[in-house]
Protein backbone atom coordinates (compact mmCIF):
# COMPACT_ATOMS: atom_id res chain seq x y z
CA UNK A 1 0.00 0.00 0.00
CA UNK A 2 1.75 3.35 -1.07
CA UNK A 3 1.61 6.57 1.24
CA UNK A 4 -1.05 8.07 -0.99
CA UNK A 5 -3.74 5.59 0.17
CA UNK A 6 -2.36 5.36 3.47
CA UNK A 7 -3.14 9.19 4.01
CA UNK A 8 -6.33 8.71 2.75
CA UNK A 9 -7.11 6.25 4.81
CA UNK A 10 -5.91 7.95 7.66
CA UNK A 11 -8.37 11.38 7.04
CA UNK A 12 -11.22 8.98 6.40
CA UNK A 13 -10.44 7.48 9.89
CA UNK A 14 -10.16 11.08 11.22
CA UNK A 15 -13.58 12.13 9.78
CA UNK A 16 -15.31 8.74 11.13
CA UNK A 17 -14.35 8.69 14.69
CA UNK A 18 -15.01 13.38 15.04
CA UNK A 19 -18.01 12.46 14.21
CA UNK A 20 -19.32 9.00 15.51
CA UNK A 21 -17.60 11.00 19.06
CA UNK A 22 -20.69 13.74 17.88
CA UNK A 23 -23.45 11.19 17.25
CA UNK A 24 -22.71 8.75 20.68
CA UNK A 25 -22.22 11.96 22.58
CA UNK A 26 -25.80 12.71 20.95
CA UNK A 27 -26.94 9.62 21.51
CA UNK A 28 -26.04 9.10 25.08
CA UNK A 29 -27.81 12.46 26.30
CA UNK A 30 -30.97 11.92 23.93
CA UNK A 31 -33.76 9.97 25.64
CA UNK A 32 -35.69 8.47 22.50
CA UNK A 33 -34.24 7.84 19.15
CA UNK A 34 -35.83 6.33 16.05
CA UNK A 35 -36.63 2.56 16.46
CA UNK A 36 -36.55 3.03 20.59
CA UNK A 37 -33.22 1.47 20.98
CA UNK A 38 -29.60 2.98 21.39
CA UNK A 39 -27.88 0.04 20.54
CA UNK A 40 -28.13 -0.72 17.48
CA UNK A 41 -27.51 2.95 16.21
CA UNK A 42 -23.96 2.64 18.68
CA UNK A 43 -23.36 -0.21 16.25
CA UNK A 44 -24.31 1.42 13.03
CA UNK A 45 -22.51 4.38 13.74
CA UNK A 46 -19.21 2.93 15.13
CA UNK A 47 -19.58 -0.36 12.26
CA UNK A 48 -20.37 1.51 9.42
CA UNK A 49 -17.22 4.52 8.68
CA UNK A 50 -18.89 7.94 7.90
CA UNK A 51 -22.19 6.48 6.50
CA UNK A 52 -23.84 5.18 9.76
CA UNK A 53 -22.97 8.81 11.43
CA UNK A 54 -24.88 10.27 8.63
CA UNK A 55 -27.55 7.81 8.44
CA UNK A 56 -28.00 8.81 12.07
CA UNK A 57 -27.92 12.99 11.22
CA UNK A 58 -30.55 11.90 9.01
CA UNK A 59 -32.63 9.95 11.67
CA UNK A 60 -32.45 12.64 14.12
CA UNK A 61 -31.89 16.31 12.16
CA UNK A 62 -32.72 18.06 15.76
CA UNK A 63 -29.14 17.14 16.78
CA UNK A 64 -28.60 20.65 14.42
CA UNK A 65 -31.37 22.46 16.56
CA UNK A 66 -29.07 24.71 19.75
CA UNK A 67 -32.55 25.32 21.30
CA UNK A 68 -32.62 21.40 21.41
CA UNK A 69 -29.56 20.53 22.92
CA UNK A 70 -30.06 23.13 25.63
CA UNK A 71 -33.59 21.47 26.81
CA UNK A 72 -31.67 17.72 27.55
CA UNK A 73 -32.85 16.00 24.37
CA UNK A 74 -36.52 15.18 25.24
CA UNK B 1 -32.05 39.64 17.97
CA UNK B 2 -34.62 37.96 15.44
CA UNK B 3 -35.13 34.81 17.02
CA UNK B 4 -34.26 32.00 14.09
CA UNK B 5 -36.32 28.73 14.10
CA UNK B 6 -34.77 25.21 13.08
CA UNK B 7 -35.73 24.40 9.98
CA UNK B 8 -34.58 20.24 9.79
CA UNK B 9 -35.19 20.24 5.63
CA UNK B 10 -32.91 23.34 4.72
CA UNK B 11 -29.70 22.02 5.31
CA UNK B 12 -30.17 18.60 3.95
CA UNK B 13 -31.72 20.50 0.64
CA UNK B 14 -28.46 22.80 0.66
CA UNK B 15 -26.31 20.19 0.50
CA UNK B 16 -28.20 18.10 -2.17
CA UNK B 17 -27.81 21.24 -4.33
CA UNK B 18 -24.35 21.66 -3.91
CA UNK B 19 -23.49 18.18 -4.19
CA UNK B 20 -25.66 17.74 -7.52
CA UNK B 21 -23.62 20.99 -8.45
CA UNK B 22 -20.88 18.93 -7.55
CA UNK B 23 -20.38 16.10 -9.34
CA UNK B 24 -22.79 17.75 -12.01
CA UNK B 25 -20.28 16.57 -14.69
CA UNK B 26 -20.82 13.15 -13.66
CA UNK B 27 -24.51 13.11 -13.68
CA UNK B 28 -24.33 14.45 -17.20
CA UNK B 29 -21.68 11.44 -18.46
CA UNK B 30 -24.14 8.99 -16.58
CA UNK B 31 -27.06 9.94 -17.81
CA UNK B 32 -25.96 10.80 -21.40
CA UNK B 33 -27.87 14.44 -21.04
CA UNK B 34 -25.26 15.79 -23.98
CA UNK B 35 -27.27 19.17 -24.56
CA UNK B 36 -25.83 19.55 -20.62
CA UNK B 37 -22.40 19.20 -21.14
CA UNK B 38 -20.11 21.89 -20.21
CA UNK B 39 -16.85 22.48 -19.91
CA UNK B 40 -17.00 24.03 -16.75
CA UNK B 41 -18.43 21.24 -15.20
CA UNK B 42 -15.15 19.43 -16.04
CA UNK B 43 -12.35 21.72 -14.83
CA UNK B 44 -10.64 22.29 -11.32
CA UNK B 45 -13.75 22.01 -8.89
CA UNK B 46 -12.25 24.48 -6.38
CA UNK B 47 -14.99 26.70 -7.63
CA UNK B 48 -17.73 24.03 -7.63
CA UNK B 49 -16.50 23.66 -3.73
CA UNK B 50 -17.18 27.47 -2.88
CA UNK B 51 -20.87 26.81 -3.13
CA UNK B 52 -20.74 24.44 -0.30
CA UNK B 53 -19.64 27.35 2.11
CA UNK B 54 -23.48 27.79 2.10
CA UNK B 55 -24.41 25.15 3.87
CA UNK B 56 -21.68 25.55 6.22
CA UNK B 57 -21.91 29.19 7.38
CA UNK B 58 -25.94 28.41 7.34
CA UNK B 59 -25.24 25.29 9.94
CA UNK B 60 -22.99 27.90 12.32
CA UNK B 61 -25.43 30.35 11.94
CA UNK B 62 -28.37 27.98 12.81
CA UNK B 63 -26.97 25.57 14.84
CA UNK B 64 -23.61 26.88 16.10
CA UNK B 65 -20.50 25.13 16.51
CA UNK B 66 -21.72 21.64 16.76
CA UNK B 67 -23.82 21.99 13.75
CA UNK B 68 -21.06 23.98 11.77
CA UNK B 69 -18.84 21.24 12.53
CA UNK B 70 -21.02 18.41 11.54
CA UNK B 71 -21.93 19.90 8.08
CA UNK B 72 -18.00 20.25 7.10
CA UNK B 73 -17.46 17.14 8.15
CA UNK B 74 -20.56 15.89 5.93
CA UNK B 75 -18.94 18.49 2.98
CA UNK B 76 -15.63 16.58 3.46
CA UNK B 77 -17.06 12.86 3.07
CA UNK B 78 -19.03 14.23 0.08
CA UNK B 79 -16.05 15.65 -1.52
CA UNK B 80 -13.81 12.54 -1.17
CA UNK B 81 -15.31 10.04 -4.15
CA UNK B 82 -13.74 13.31 -6.59
CA UNK B 83 -10.22 13.41 -4.42
CA UNK B 84 -9.60 9.47 -4.21
CA UNK B 85 -11.40 8.54 -7.54
CA UNK B 86 -12.47 11.34 -10.28
CA UNK B 87 -10.46 14.49 -10.59
CA UNK B 88 -7.32 14.02 -12.78
CA UNK B 89 -5.70 17.42 -11.39
CA UNK B 90 -2.67 16.99 -9.08
CA UNK B 91 -3.15 17.22 -5.76
CA UNK B 92 -6.88 17.04 -5.14
CA UNK B 93 -6.85 15.69 -2.01
CA UNK B 94 -4.78 18.84 -0.54
CA UNK B 95 -6.72 21.49 -2.09
CA UNK B 96 -9.80 19.98 -1.07
CA UNK B 97 -8.16 19.79 2.85
CA UNK B 98 -7.38 23.17 2.58
CA UNK B 99 -10.52 24.27 1.59
CA UNK B 100 -12.78 22.23 4.19
CA UNK B 101 -10.40 23.67 7.02
CA UNK B 102 -10.68 27.22 5.40
CA UNK B 103 -14.46 26.81 5.35
CA UNK B 104 -14.95 25.25 8.82
CA UNK B 105 -13.07 28.03 9.75
CA UNK B 106 -15.36 30.29 8.60
CA UNK B 107 -18.41 28.31 10.18
CA UNK B 108 -17.52 27.92 13.09
CA UNK B 109 -16.76 31.96 13.51
CA UNK B 110 -20.04 32.40 12.41
CA UNK B 111 -21.23 30.20 15.04
CA UNK B 112 -19.00 32.29 17.76
CA UNK B 113 -19.96 35.44 16.60
CA UNK B 114 -23.76 34.26 16.90
CA UNK B 115 -22.55 32.63 20.36
CA UNK B 116 -21.64 36.12 21.62
CA UNK B 117 -24.61 37.75 20.42
CA UNK B 118 -26.92 35.83 21.45
CA UNK B 119 -24.86 36.61 24.90
CA UNK B 120 -25.16 40.13 24.58
CA UNK B 121 -28.78 39.69 24.08
CA UNK B 122 -29.27 37.49 27.12
CA UNK B 123 -27.06 40.05 29.41
CA UNK B 124 -28.79 43.20 28.24
CA UNK B 125 -32.24 41.65 28.74
CA UNK B 126 -31.21 41.24 32.60
CA UNK B 127 -29.65 44.17 32.39
CA UNK B 128 -33.11 46.08 31.24
CA UNK B 129 -35.49 43.62 33.58
CA UNK B 130 -33.25 44.88 36.47
CA UNK B 131 -33.24 48.41 36.08
CA UNK B 132 -36.84 47.85 35.59
CA UNK B 133 -37.37 46.61 39.12
CA UNK B 134 -35.14 49.38 41.08
CA UNK B 135 -37.44 52.04 39.07
CA UNK B 136 -39.87 50.35 40.21
CA UNK B 137 -38.97 50.20 43.96
CA UNK B 138 -37.70 53.79 43.28
CA UNK B 139 -40.82 54.89 41.77
CA UNK B 140 -42.47 53.25 45.04
CA UNK B 141 -40.95 55.11 47.10
CA UNK B 142 -43.15 57.65 49.22
CA UNK B 143 -39.68 60.48 48.86
CA UNK B 144 -39.03 62.10 46.27
CA UNK B 145 -35.81 61.10 44.59
CA UNK B 146 -34.10 63.30 41.20
CA UNK B 147 -31.30 62.51 39.26
CA UNK B 148 -29.06 66.13 37.90
CA UNK B 149 -26.69 65.94 35.70
CA UNK B 150 -23.64 68.11 36.09
CA UNK B 151 -25.41 70.88 33.88
CA UNK B 152 -27.93 70.81 36.26
CA UNK B 153 -30.37 69.35 33.79
CA UNK B 154 -33.17 67.00 35.59
CA UNK B 155 -32.49 63.51 33.92
CA UNK B 156 -35.07 61.47 36.60
CA UNK B 157 -37.58 62.21 38.69
CA UNK B 158 -39.64 59.43 40.10
CA UNK B 159 -43.85 59.42 40.77
CA UNK B 160 -43.32 61.05 44.27
CA UNK B 161 -41.05 63.92 43.12
CA UNK B 162 -43.09 63.97 39.65
CA UNK B 163 -46.28 64.31 41.88
CA UNK B 164 -45.26 67.36 43.76
CA UNK B 165 -43.74 69.08 41.24
CA UNK B 166 -44.63 68.39 38.05
CA UNK B 167 -42.99 66.92 34.99
CA UNK B 168 -39.61 68.54 34.59
CA UNK B 169 -37.01 65.97 33.27
CA UNK B 170 -34.74 67.59 30.61
CA UNK B 171 -35.64 71.00 32.60
CA UNK B 172 -33.16 72.81 34.70
CA UNK B 173 -33.30 71.95 38.42
CA UNK B 174 -33.34 75.21 39.96
CA UNK B 175 -36.06 76.35 36.91
CA UNK B 176 -38.18 73.28 37.91
CA UNK B 177 -38.22 72.87 41.77
CA UNK B 178 -37.55 77.07 42.75
CA UNK B 179 -38.66 78.69 39.58
CA UNK B 180 -34.95 80.59 39.87
CA UNK B 181 -33.42 81.69 36.09
CA UNK B 182 -30.16 80.81 37.30
CA UNK B 183 -28.71 78.56 39.34
CA UNK B 184 -29.29 78.73 43.68
CA UNK B 185 -26.99 80.54 45.77
CA UNK B 186 -26.28 77.57 48.08
CA UNK B 187 -26.05 75.18 45.41
CA UNK B 188 -24.09 71.86 46.41
CA UNK B 189 -24.28 69.42 43.23
CA UNK B 190 -20.64 70.75 42.30
CA UNK B 191 -19.64 69.69 45.49
CA UNK B 192 -21.35 66.26 45.74
CA UNK B 193 -20.67 65.34 41.86
CA UNK B 194 -16.78 67.11 41.85
CA UNK B 195 -15.95 66.16 45.55
CA UNK B 196 -17.89 62.80 45.61
CA UNK B 197 -19.52 64.15 48.80
CA UNK B 198 -22.50 63.19 50.82
CA UNK B 199 -24.65 66.84 51.57
CA UNK B 200 -27.34 67.08 53.88
CA UNK B 201 -29.96 70.33 54.07
CA UNK B 202 -32.76 71.67 54.04
CA UNK B 203 -34.57 73.23 50.96
CA UNK B 204 -37.59 75.70 51.18
CA UNK B 205 -40.01 75.84 48.07
CA UNK B 206 -41.76 78.94 46.37
CA UNK B 207 -44.98 77.31 47.92
CA UNK B 208 -43.50 77.05 51.22
CA UNK B 209 -43.17 73.44 51.29
CA UNK B 210 -39.83 72.73 53.47
CA UNK B 211 -37.47 69.53 52.00
CA UNK B 212 -35.14 67.52 53.96
CA UNK B 213 -32.50 66.73 50.81
CA UNK B 214 -29.93 64.14 50.98
CA UNK B 215 -27.55 64.41 47.82
CA UNK B 216 -24.91 61.67 47.05
CA UNK B 217 -23.05 61.63 43.59
CA UNK B 218 -24.57 58.86 41.10
CA UNK B 219 -22.84 57.50 37.40
CA UNK B 220 -25.50 57.17 35.09
CA UNK B 221 -25.07 54.56 32.80
CA UNK B 222 -23.71 57.03 30.42
CA UNK B 223 -20.56 57.18 32.77
CA UNK B 224 -21.60 61.03 33.70
CA UNK B 225 -21.64 61.73 36.90
CA UNK B 226 -24.54 62.76 38.27
CA UNK B 227 -25.82 64.28 41.60
CA UNK B 228 -29.33 61.77 43.20
CA UNK B 229 -31.06 63.84 45.90
CA UNK B 230 -33.69 62.08 48.08
CA UNK B 231 -35.98 64.48 48.82
CA UNK B 232 -38.29 64.20 52.51
CA UNK B 233 -41.34 66.42 52.95
CA UNK B 234 -40.93 68.02 56.39
CA UNK B 235 -43.70 70.79 56.40
CA UNK B 236 -45.64 69.55 58.93
CA UNK B 237 -42.86 68.16 61.10
CA UNK B 238 -41.22 71.86 60.58
CA UNK B 239 -44.89 73.95 61.54
CA UNK B 240 -45.46 71.38 64.55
Amino acid sequence: MNLDWIIRIVLFGIVHWILAGIMLNDLSSRQKVFGRRKAPWAIVILVIPCFGSLSYLAFHPQILNPDQNQHNHD
Amino acid sequence: MRRVTFKPFILPLLLVICTLFYYFGELVDWAAWDILRRNFFYGVHDVHRLLFLAPIVYAGYTARVRGAVIITLVSFIIFLPRAFFISPYPDPLLRMVIFTVFAGVIGYLVARLRNEHAKYKRAETAMVSQRDRILNIINGMADGVIITGPDQRIRFMNASMVKDFGEGVESTCYKHLHKFDEQCQDCKILSVINDNKICHWECRCPDDRIYEVMAAPFTDTDGTVCQLSIFRDISQRKSA
